[in-house]
């Protein structure tokens, strides 16, 4: 084995790393008056904080020194980057809890097998355990030759939720106790075939909105949102699987997915198609490749029983029962990046209209000399076929979202930024998904649970925004804290800005619970400031 | 249950067999030894008992075999080394009531030769038939070293395979339940279930030093796992039925009775017996039938580990997948057999024509015979003693688990204590070392040591085999082409180099792609051996220089800008801010408790869990891919000419692999710097191309 190692060594005595890193912090203070002073670039080097001679050069290694683009392009995460640290200090001290610190070194010590958790059983488990020990029954041939082994297994999760919200004089301050339960019964055949069945018992959907099962302390009143109607029912397979006597030699690429029934769809990250229960058939093709293309995996959607359509303007998204849509959703891996293109034909009843809509998206990590950053960029746009409705507009969405992971931690802080022009539609939306830009930041987004919307939430009608997020793991990643701050302003008639910073705090209990707080504070111009703060327990079985 | 209770049911149980072995020590004076070391059939039923709810169909299928029908009266007697076991066969023979009948089959195995042996008391001599009725009928998962008597060809081939060596993996197995840990438990046997599936069957903890794992267990992917599969059960990711059954239940083969019915047909030939519970009937014990089972001729039954898809969507593995839409399947109608099971390793090149089985000194008709050394870019990083298998070499150290083909020299334990780097058993070695040298109580006999070496020497040469080979195959699998100058002046060097895929059969990396090293070295000097440019070099971990390297990552050491790797990435999803790679998938930024559960939307649209997938990296079939670099004007000197050599590295998996994991410990005492020295020291250069650049004056 040949090792090389760098002649401009780094590798220093942990006492000394102490010092480079307060120096680099005092540095990094300087470096942002600085930057704000004059433009000209500082590039942050280890080399400059000690001389050579305090390393112990251990290696040789040809130099290759950032080029002063590089620097310049990099500057502003670096920037971004200072407040991590005494953050991470603030919180720590806060929640008397260790950060998570990543050792460079491997452990010369010899640990002996530790212990893992042992693994939480699903509320139902029948015939076959779920991802289980234990001996395997032999399993039942179908006609068409397959083997399937039938088991149950029935699992979910429950939330439950005090929360409080005041946020614009339009809408009534919400306090309430609210509560949703995620029921599923899947019906295991094989690897590849299942029947998946899904109900929230505690929250009803009825036309544009969802009633959740709680109380709400501002009206004294109980609400009811009991219902036995199923949110989620369909098949899935692998068509070569089965009918695997059509191809028994294994030469004919048979294996198509298929589902249908009442499921939930994504596309664009959200951005494009987010329902949560659409009726639909899918037949999905993948692991294709040539040239190039490494991974190409496309997916035929046709939707038959109506849809939730979205809205860029005035009214919440709303269901439109003679709706029909087909789609074609593609995810393609290259050796650098990885594409999604997508796009969704959506006919409507006259009210809504006929809408086209595509999305574009690449998604890389990009090696900079100080780090990794991971990039997303997504082009969307969106076309009415006939008279333009509040459910049917045309605009273009571009939205871009980077993050990145200081050293020495795992932590991660992001920045996120999208520009509307015009009214960008998506084609399918359910009814409490909100608008596409929930997926800018956390201010950005509903909860999905009772009446606490996004605490500023942006449409795609004309308006450009941007978040900025730190999270900050603890005890591993059991703890955690997100602070965010985020804004949007409107790029068209009143111009009007809005700004809010938010603070969520979660963490996981034993192996089935989790604690969440969130909290937020914002100002639209021309409004009053509005505020909210929510706890929620999180149960999963 | 309550552990409490388990535990007392299992001593109970416990109570019983040695009551019952008590009872029968009054019979016969060798019962309570045989009692410790028969397969615990009752504490598996047991086990199996707890379970009801779900394993009522296991105790049954146990029972329809006869294996869970109680306590049995068993006796031990099973010799320990090859005399021993020669002469087993005599007294099997010489025990029975027909001395006439006894001839033929007083031969020996290994030798051929003939042994008189003294007549036994009928007692005994019973009592030892039973013994051996319960060692081949009991285990319902009869380990691989009872299948090499007669197969001593494809037990040698196996033994140093990626499939012996899957449970063994230190890696592997540490890797399994640092994810079981960062799952909160919910990924269960996910993982262990292909890796061993005689173990989970057997209800064997996830987490268990695989000393005291039973034999077929720790041998992995083992001779039952294929060969007692009678249905096929296509993408299951390696959740397939086992047939239990002891040695003479049917097994399932590609050809079916054909062969096996000239071996019973010529009882004199062959010296075979189909039941053990025959007093009368006498000869080597053999498995009853060899049921003929299409799909095993088929890549579905290698798709059914190779395709791993998880209940939650995410697509870990998918060689299968792939290679059905290759060429090589749709073109030329090959399966994965042709081209890891044939002749030569990593092309089609057809099958060895020979028997495949030895059954006594016999050879049975030849036949196509496959390879069963299915290499592939892993290799053992543990103590040459314990792998590759080697009856010879290992001991069970747990008596239940010791039977008559029991002939190894030492427990699991003990080799670890064997410290063969240093040179003992080596004659330089017992001739120099100092008086006061010390060694463990297993080692003190010198002649022990010698012995010792000597399977070392027999491992060490077969290891060097299975690299031949998995270099053949690797080699098969990536083409390097010339290096190519693109560009030089005072301004720099741009040069380039093609590597592309050299099998039509599927991508490389394949299978496990995302912790597969595969990466480019490459290195340039001036005319004065001054090292001007580098790429594809190790940390001080041995890590690339990529994200994942904790020197990089920490801002210890730049990272390797132009690398060029075909390892693919985990990619998970962050809160917000898009996805970033992770050496491991778990998407603990999205949730602080992440649970594995079956996808609740089809994981056929997706392709993937919310929270985590895969970005392919490698390379296609068919493809290929540039590397291309670029030696700026500062980092030259200016004395050209230069010379540059670019290497084509393999290795089995990252070290950031190996530091993320070593949190829950890895098995045979080692430490997280062993296990990564030793992955970097099986670093295999698989191409290499050198060139002289020129520079202009």
């Amino acid at each position: 084995m040949t090792t090389f190692k760098p002649r401009n060594s780094c590798i220093k005595p942990v006492s000394q790393r102490r010092a480079i890193e307060h120096l680099r912090l005092w540095f990094r203070i300087s470096f942002v008056f600085v930057l704000a002073l004059s433009t000209a670039p500082v590039a942050l080097s280890q080399e400059e904080l000690l001389s050579p001679d305090d390393f112990e050069i251990v290696v040789d290694f040809p130099s290759d020194e950032p080029p002063l683009w590089n620097k310049l392009l990099e500057a502003g995460p670096t920037a971004l980057s200072w407040p991590n640290e005494p953050l991470g200090h603030f919180f720590s001290g806060v929640l008397d809890s260790d950060r998570y610190q990543s050792e460079t070194e491997l452990s010369e010590q010899p640990l002996g097998l530790q212990e893992i958790p042992s693994r939480p059983p699903l509320i139902l488990e029948w015939n076959e355990l779920f991802l289980g020990p234990g001996f395997l029954e032999q399993g039942i041939e179908i006609p068409t030759g397959a083997v399937w082994r039938p088991s149950l297994w029935v699992f979910g999760q429950f939330r439950t939720g005090v929360q409080y919200m005041d946020r614009d004089r339009a809408i009534d301050p919400v306090a309430e106790w609210t509560n949703r339960l995620d029921l599923f019964g899947q019906v295991n055949l094989s690897g590849t075939e299942r029947i998946l069945v899904g109900m929230r018992p505690l929250d009803e959907e009825h036309g544009g909105d969802r009633t959740f099962t709680g109380y709400d302390f501002h009206n004294g009143d109980w609400i009811d949102g009991w219902n036995p109607d199923f949110q989620t029912l369909f098949f899935e397979g692998d068509f070569g699987e089965i009918f695997p006597h059509l191809d028994p030699y294994d030469v004919r690429a048979l294996d198509y997915g298929f589902s249908v029934g009442r499921m939930p769809l994504l596309a664009q990250q959200g951005l494009l198609i987010n329902e949560d229960a659409i009726d639909a058939v899918t037949v999905t093709r993948n692991t294709l490749s040539g040239h190039g293309n490494i991974n190409l995996r496309m997916t035929g959607v046709y939707s038959w029983r109506g849809i939730n359509r979205n809205s860029p303007v005035g009214p919440p998204n709303d269901f439109d029962p003679g709706s029909e849509m087909i789609a074609i959703l593609t995810e393609s891996d290259f050796a650098k990046r990885t594409v999604n293109l997508d796009a969704a034909y959506v006919y409507g009843d006259d009210a809504f209209g006929d809408l086209f809509a595509f999305g574009a998206s690449a998604i890389r990590r990009h090696h900079g000399y100080h780090n990794v950053y991971n990039s997303s960029v997504h082009v969307l746009a969106s076309f009415p076929d006939g008279p333009r409705t509040d459910y049917t507009d045309q605009g273009e969405l571009l939205f871009a979202q980077t993050s990145w992971t200081p050293h020495h931690s795992e932590d991660l802080i992001y920045v996120n930024a999208f520009w509307a022009i015009d009214q960008f539609t998506s084609s399918a939306r359910g009814t409490r998904m909100g608008s596409p830009l929930g997926q800018t930041g956390l201010l950005f987004a509903g909860i999905s649970l009772g009446n606490y919307a996004a605490p500023i939430p942006a449409k795609t009608d004309d308006v450009v925004g941007a978040s900025l997020g730190y999270q900050f793991f603890f005890e591993g990643a059991k703890q955690q804290v997100i602070w965010e701050l985020g804004g949007f302003n409107e790029t068209k008639d009143e111009r009007r800005g809005t700004i809010g910073t938010g603070l969520r705090y979660q963490k996981a209990l034993d192996q089935h619970w989790i604690f969440l707080l969130d909290g937020f504070v914002a100002k639209q111009e021309g409004e009053r400031t509005s505020q909210g703060a929510r706890s929620e327990l999180l149960i999963k079985f | 249950m309550t552990n409490t209770s388990r535990f007392a049911g299992i001593s109970c149980m416990w109570c019983i067999v040695i009551a019952s072995l008590n009872v029968h020590a009054q019979q016969t004076p060798k019962v309570q030894q045989a009692a410790a070391q028969r397969f615990p059939y009752d504490l598996l039923e047991a086990k199996l008992n707890e379970r009801t709810r779900v394993c009522d169909a296991a105790v049954s299928e146990l029972k329809r075999h006869g294996i869970s029908s109680g306590v049995r009266s068993t006796s031990s007697g099973c010799p320990t080394d090859p005399q021993q076991r020669s002469a087993t066969a005599v007294v099997r023979t010489v025990s029975s009531e027909s001395p006439v009948e006894s001839k033929p089959v007083s031969m020996h195995i290994g030798d051929g030769e003939q042994h008189s042996s003294p007549p036994r008391p009928a007692s005994v001599s019973v009592a030892i038939n039973e013994s051996h009725a319960a060692c081949f009928e009991g285990d319902p998962f009869p380990s691989a070293k009872r299948c090499q008597i007669c197969h001593p060809g494809h037990y040698r081939e196996w033994s140093a395979s990626p499939h012996a060596y899957s449970q063994l993996s230190p890696v592997f197995n540490a890797m399994s339940s640092a994810l079981i840990a960062l799952n909160n438990g919910t990924l269960g046997d996910f993982c262990i279930r292909c890796h061993t599936p005689v173990g989970m069957a057997l209800l064997e903890p996830k987490v268990m030093p695989n000393a005291d794992r039973h034999p077929a267990a720790r041998e992995g992917v083992t001779c039952v796992v294929c060969h007692r599969i009678n249905q096929n059960w296509g993408k299951g990711a390696g959740r397939q039925a086992l047939v239990a059954g002891g040695l003479n239940s049917p097994i399932y083969g590609p050809v079916g009775n054909q062969v096996l019915a000239d071996v019973l047909s010529n009882p004199d030939r062959y010296g075979v017996m189909t039941s053990s519970g025959d007093p009368d009937e006498r000869g080597r014990e053999v498995h009853g039938e060899v049921v003929p089972f299409f799909a095993l001729t088929t890549s579905s039954s290698c798709g059914s580990c190779h395709d791993v898809l998880a209940p939650n969507g995410f697509r870990l593995e998918d060689a299968f997948s792939e290679f059905k839409t290759s060429p090589s399947a749709r073109k030329k109608h090959q399966n994965c057999q042709d081209c890891h099971m044939g002749i030569s390793p990593g092309e089609a090149s057809g099958y060895a024509f020979e028997p495949a089985a030895k059954v006594g000194n016999a050879w049975t008709q030849s036949r196509k015979r496959t390879n069963h050394m299915m290499i592939g870019p892993d290799y053992s990083i543990i103590h040459p003693g314990l792998f590759p298998h080697n009856p010879a070499a290992v001991r069970e150290e747990n008596p239940a688990y010791q039977d008559e083909f029991e002939t190894g020299l030492a427990t699991m334990r003990e080799w670890l204590q064997f410290d063969h780097e240093a040179g003992w058993g080596t004659e330089r070695f017992e001739q120099t070392a100092p008086d006061a040298q010390t060694f463990p109580p297993a080692w003190q006999d010198q002649a022990r040591r010698f012995r010792a070496r000597d399977i070392l020497d027999d491992q060490f040469e077969l290891l060097q085999e299975a690299d031949r080979a998995r270099h053949q195959v690797l080699t098969a699998g990536y083409q390097l082409g010339e290096i190519i100058l693109d560009k030089i002046d005072r301004h720099g060097i741009r040069f380039s180099i093609n590597v592309a895929n050299g099998t039509d059969g599927h991508g490389v990396p394949t299978g496990f792609d995302a912790e597969r090293v595969v990466f480019l070295r490459v290195s340039v000097w001036d005319r004065n051996s001054q090292l001007v440019f580098v790429s594809g070099d190790l940390d001080p971990n041995g890590d690339l220089r990529d994200n994942h390297s904790a020197y990089v990552h920490n801002g210890e050491l730049p990272p390797d800008r132009q690398l060029f790797s075909l390892q693919s990435r985990f990619i998970t999803r962050n809160v917000r801010g898009g996805e970033r790679e992770q050496i491991v998938p778990i998407p603990y930024s999205l949730d602080p408790l992440v649970y594995t559960r079956p996808a609740t939307r089809p994981f056929t649209v997706q392709g993937s869990p919310l929270g985590a997938r895969k970005h392919k990296q490698g390379i296609e079939v068919g493809g290929h891919r540039w590397a291309r670099y670029h030696i700026r004007r500062s980092q030259l000197t200016c004395d050209g000419p230069y010379c540059c050599q670019v290497q084509l590295v393999a290795g089995m998996v990252p070290v950031n692999l190996i530091h993320i994991i070593s949190s829950v410990g890895y098995d045979y005492g080692m430490s997280a710097r062993e296990v990564a020295d030793a992955v970097v020291a099986g670093h295999m250069v698989l191409h290499s191309r050198s060139a002289v650049f020129p520079l202009d004056e």
